[in-house]
């Protein structure tokens, strides 16, 4: 008997949880959905290794799941740059 | 008055090619001690603790630290505790630490802090013990946290509450409403009211905002390096008149 297809809901719930937990993202938090049938991945990451990872790591658990879907990478790296702002007065 | 620079969620490892140390370079001019609000490491390994200690070698001011969940990650908290101990960074997890600073004397109460969410939608500790052993789990860490800053009463001229779970739902804005039961719970905010404090510093909501305020009125920032976009953020607490 054949296995009913995942609904891709479900796809990218596991998606977002191996973001997280996997390390070569290991980002909680970021935003997974698809838009005309691309997957997309928003939110902030931490480095440039983590951030080339994403599409990868996407890619893999969507093809895990038998969905050919293409991935696109909108996450952007946090800046950690000296500070500009004013000091806040408490 | 009592400069404090803060930043959470610097998420250190093996990979980072962020340049911390150089946006580190200079905060002496702007702060008299550095805050760390946890996830400090990206898997919570004592590796990664180690970059922590080497990105941030250069700071002269003292570091005060909390772990995060993330630092929690590879279960040997303790063991990223002493790699930043013996690094110079003093990690606090139920404690408080006295700082003689240049223009007053800094008190520090540090948890991490924990989830359950905010009055009106949180969880109790009833049914499956997993169930009460998640909320236990948050009582707990904020008994730790009262106890902590009621011992810096009469001590301090300012006293700061440093976590990385949010005290208040103010500082989530942004974040999906579904997840705030895991980004905080109202009773770390019950243990800064009951206790008292002049600031409370939390990290953890990435796509949360800074400001907000507990149910007291303590100020509360949100400091994750995500929300903040740079290094660090300063905050001058006014010193008390004796």
């Amino acid at each position: 008997m054949d296995e009913h297809p995942l609904p891709l809901e479900h796809v990218l719930a596991h998606v977002r949880d191996t973001l997280a937990t996997d390390g070569r993202v290991g980002e909680l938090g970021l935003e997974v959905v698809t838009e005309s049938d691309v997957v997309v991945v928003r939110g902030a990451v931490s480095t440039h290794a983590r951030q080339d990872a994403v599409v990868a790591l996407t890619t893999e658990v969507l093809r895990t799941y038998g969905c050919a879907h293409a991935v696109r990478d909108e996450t952007h790296v946090t800046s950690a740059t000296v500070p500009h702002q004013e000091p806040e007065e408490l | 008055m009592i400069r404090i620079a803060a930043v959470g969620d610097i998420h250190l490892s093996g990979d980072t090619d962020r340049d911390l140390a150089e946006g580190m370079a200079g905060i002496e001019e702007h702060a008299d001690v550095l805050l760390l609000a946890g996830d400090l490491t990206k898997c919570g390994t004592p590796d990664e603790a180690k970059v922590v200690v080497r990105e941030l070698r250069h700071v002269p001011v003292p570091i005060i630290a909390v772990l995060g969940n993330h630092d929690h990650h590879d279960g040997r908290p303790e063991a990223v505790a002493d790699v930043l101990g013996a690094g110079g960074i003093r990690v606090l997890e139920g404690h408080a630490v006295v700082l003689e600073l240049p223009n007053g004397t800094l008190g520090v109460a540090g948890v991490k802090g924990f989830g359950g969410g905010f009055a009106g939608a949180n969880a109790s500790a009833f049914g499956e013990p997993e169930m009460k052993a998640f909320v236990q789990h948050t009582h707990a860490i904020s008994d730790r946290l009262g106890t902590a800053l009621a011992s810096l009463d009469h001590r301090c001229d300012a006293k700061v509450a440093l976590l990385h779970y949010s005290p208040t739902p103010d500082t989530l804005c942004g974040e999906r409403l579904e997840i705030y039961p895991f980004l905080g719970s109202h009773l770390i905010a019950e243990a800064i009211d009951r206790a008292g404090a002049d600031l409370a510093l939390h990290g953890h909501a990435h796509a949360g905002r800074e400001e907000g305020r507990t149910p007291g009125g303590t100020p509360v920032r949100n400091v994750a390096m995500p929300v903040i976009g740079c290094a660090y953020r300063v905050f001058n607490l006014g010193a008390k008149v004796a």
